[in-house]
């Protein structure tokens, strides 16, 4: 049965207001992208100004890309400044007797080179929503700077992500994951654990909630300096740091800011989740 | 008395190639004695019996062999190239080492794997070597190399583009202890420059583990007072309060410092300084 | 004919490839020895790769004070010990049922022309493991009795007095086959 997550939006989060988007025109392609190498190791590397991107795993060797793209003629709070200035330098003319042509173009990168897919839309005024369907096994480097959030479903292969506005939201991966983002919540759920490297989920002012199938096995280390933790584990979590000063013999006790690690299945590889004010809530699955 | 004499000279005689005479009294002693007779017939035959034609091992017992002794071979080259390249001195002896067994891992993935498998293997059988003491010190020589190959592996990690594999790299780390002074300035480098918050976080985890930051103690309260990343800034914070020395905590809690310092960490190091003392 | 103990030396030195004369040199004799201790093929041939590859890692540690063949026997029988001791095997004897060995010639094999040399073998594989041992890397693997002496750190007289007493046990598990036999 799939636990179904509910995203908690506690008062203590900071909500990021973007400014109201409004779409001119919408464009959407749809491309296929076929392997050099299929059945061989694929890396997916996304780069987005604005928009929001998803990743599914299916069994297929192609990369399947549908992405629509729709002009941002919104504020963005951070962005005021420059376009002001933009603005001046573009003092108006006559458009008697013209028509206004939409732009409805979609500028998007996507190159491939031996298995190595880049997928980049670096302009600052699109938006696009880009859903991309990879090879399971792929390993996949994200980064979103604006919009909306990014989103992994069915993926065993190695997965990076960075989204600056937006939540990361992943389910059904087993990692290694390594995400961050600046105020917004990281929400993962593993269906199985990798073995092979670290996994580190880090949020300055957002939330970091995970969900840990029957069978995962790993050293789950947390660290919150303002904010609370919340375990369904059976294991409980105990303070990694203080262990160490004991060895050093000092006396100073951690009081703010101490890692605490619970060994889940007999520990494993390092899963470590780390905010500043945010929560950390750490889920069995049913 | 005279029959254990009379069997030991012919076992030797047998085993050990003695071809030296029996006295003649014991030779009248034995012509005397049928069953002795009877025992050294079956000694005789025991021995010169036709043994059974020896079984031959197959061609795989052949090809482990000479794979095992290339690829010594080839380590052993790498070693005595270093060692006529390099000016010996006391400090560049752990150096030197590292180089050798970096030399060994750069080839090609799979050669690293098989050079990682022999030492490792290798040290894994002097583990289990008889017991003397020329064997405990190759055994240590050993311990010392897979320490060095340790830090060669976290060093290359660190390298890697995937931050996942960075954090491989600081686990690593940790595992020798940051006995080697050039891990730990790459680990510092790293953490000024990395684009992964995770990656820097966990090498001021690793940090810790030193015994004393000595120099590296000023550089990291510079990128204290510089860093932008809150999580960075604080974490760097902590680490120097829990593990630095007295100088930096009083630099760290002095006004014209904190000034550079976010409001959050200020507060961070005033209620660390309530709680503790120090 | 080359001197083993010189080559050994000269491997201890860094001349590596001279271990490869030393392996062949020795390798039929000790793939037997672990066949004859009671191992199947694919186990003995592990074993000789294990013992050698532990020659090139004690390489250091060679003296010369016995021969090159008493030092490589000794670190033969210490391969053996240790693989038991990890995987907790009886050594095996004649009575063992392995379908491995059946086409293959090994000490328990049951059929032969020459039957005296089947008993001998038989009552080789029914006394202890120790007086079994002394004999073997005697008539066998045929070490001399100062190799022997170093191998399993006894003095001479020692020595001389446990191999009287194994052929005394031979001899007597021999004429009970033989008995039984007739």
């Amino acid at each position: 049965m799939k636990n179904k997550l509910s995203v908690i939006f506690p008062l203590a989060l900071i909500a990021t207001l973007v400014g109201s988007m409004q779409t001119a025109s919408a464009a959407e392609k749809n491309y296929s992208l076929p392997l050099s190498k299929p059945g061989e190791p694929v890396s997916i590397d996304v780069e987005v100004y604005r928009g929001s991107i998803t990743v599914v795993g299916y069994k297929g060797d192609t990369i399947e890309i549908s992405a629509k793209s729709s002009v941002f003629s919104g504020k963005d709070k951070d962005l005021k400044k420059v376009k002001a200035k933009m603005n001046k330098n573009n003092s108006s003319r006559s458009t008697k007797g013209l028509k206004s042509v939409k732009r409805s173009s979609m500028r998007l990168e996507i190159e491939e080179n031996n298995n190595d897919v880049e997928i980049s839309s670096e302009v600052s005024n699109q938006h696009v929503d880009l859903v991309i369907k990879v090879p399971q096994r792929s390993s996949i480097d994200i980064e979103l700077y604006k919009g909306g959030d990014i989103n992994i479903d069915g993926i065993s292969g190695s997965l990076e992500l960075e989204a600056y506005d937006g939540m990361i939201k992943a389910k059904n991966i087993s990692g290694p994951i390594v995400a961050e983002t600046a105020r917004t919540d990281i929400v993962v759920s593993f269906s199985g654990f990798a073995k092979t490297s670290p996994s580190s989920l880090t949020s300055h002012l957002g939330n970091v909630d995970i969900t840990l199938a029957k069978k995962v096995a790993a050293n789950v280390n947390v660290q919150t300096y303002q904010g609370e933790v919340f375990s369904g584990l059976d294991k409980d979590f105990t303070v990694v740091d203080e262990i160490k000063k004991n060895k050093k013999g000092k006396k100073q006790k951690i009081v703010l800011g101490g890692v605490m690690q619970a060994k889940v299945n007999g520990g494993g590889q390092a899963l470590s989740l780390t905010s500043y004010s945010g929560n950390l809530y750490i889920r069995k699955a049913k | 008395m005279n029959n254990q004499k009379i069997i030991d000279w012919k076992i030797a005689s047998l085993a050990d190639n003695d071809d030296s005479e029996l006295s003649e009294e014991l030779q009248r002693y034995l012509a005397k004695n049928n069953q002795l007779q009877e025992e050294l017939l079956f000694i005789e035959q025991f021995w010169t019996n036709e043994s059974k034609p020896l079984v031959m091992p197959s061609d795989k017992l052949d090809a482990n062999f000479y794979q095992m002794l290339s690829r010594a071979q080839s380590a052993e080259q790498q070693t005595s190239l270093q060692q006529n390249n390099h000016h010996s001195s006391v400090q560049e002896q752990p150096l030197s080492l590292l180089d050798k067994v970096k030399r060994w891992l750069m080839p090609t993935p799979i050669a690293q794997f098989a050079t990682l498998t022999f030492v490792f293997v290798l040290g894994f059988n002097l583990n289990q070597g008889p017991n003397n003491d020329k064997t405990s010190a190759d055994l240590s020589v050993l311990q010392q190399d897979i320490s060095s190959l340790t830090t060669v592996l976290a060093m290359s990690m660190l390298q890697k583009d995937s931050a996942s594999e960075r954090l491989s790299g600081v686990a690593y780390s940790r595992q020798t202890d940051l006995s080697n002074p050039l891990l730990v300035e790459q680990l510092i480098a790293l953490l000024a420059r990395d684009k992964s918050t995770s990656v820097r976080l966990a090498i001021i985890n690793s940090l810790g583990e030193l015994k004393s930051f000595g120099s590296s103690e000023q550089q990291l309260f510079t990128l204290a007072t510089k860093e932008e990343n809150l999580l960075v800034q604080i974490e760097l914070c902590r680490l120097l309060l829990n593990y630095g020395s007295v100088e930096i905590k009083k630099l760290l809690t002095e006004q014209v410092n904190q000034q550079f310092l976010k409001p959050e960490v200020q507060e961070f190091i005033k209620a660390q300084s309530l709680a503790s003392y120090i | 004919m080359f001197d083993e103990k010189e080559l050994m030396f000269q491997v201890k030195a860094g001349q590596l490839d001279k271990l490869a004369t030393l392996f062949e040199n020795n390798k039929v004799q000790l793939f037997n020895y672990f066949i004859r201790t009671g191992n199947n093929r694919a186990l003995s041939e592990d074993l000789v790769q294990e013992t050698f590859m532990r020659v090139l890692a004690y390489r250091t540690s060679f003296s010369g004070s016995s021969t090159f063949k008493s030092w490589m026997y000794g670190i033969a029988r210490n391969t053996v010990a240790e693989h038991y001791r990890k995987n907790k095997n009886q050594v095996l004897n004649c009575d063992m049922d392995d379908e491995e060995l059946t086409n293959e010639q090994t000490l328990c094999e049951e059929f032969e022309d020459d039957q005296r040399s089947n008993i001998f073998n038989k009552s080789l594989a029914s006394i202890s493991p120790e007086d079994r041992e002394i004999i073997m890397l005697s008539r066998f693997q045929q070490l001399n009795y100062q190799e022997i002496s170093t191998l399993l750190d006894c003095n001479l007289n020692t020595l001389k007095s446990r191999m009287r007493n194994a052929v005394s046990k031979l001899q007597m598990s021999y004429q009970k086959l033989v008995g039984e036999v007739n």
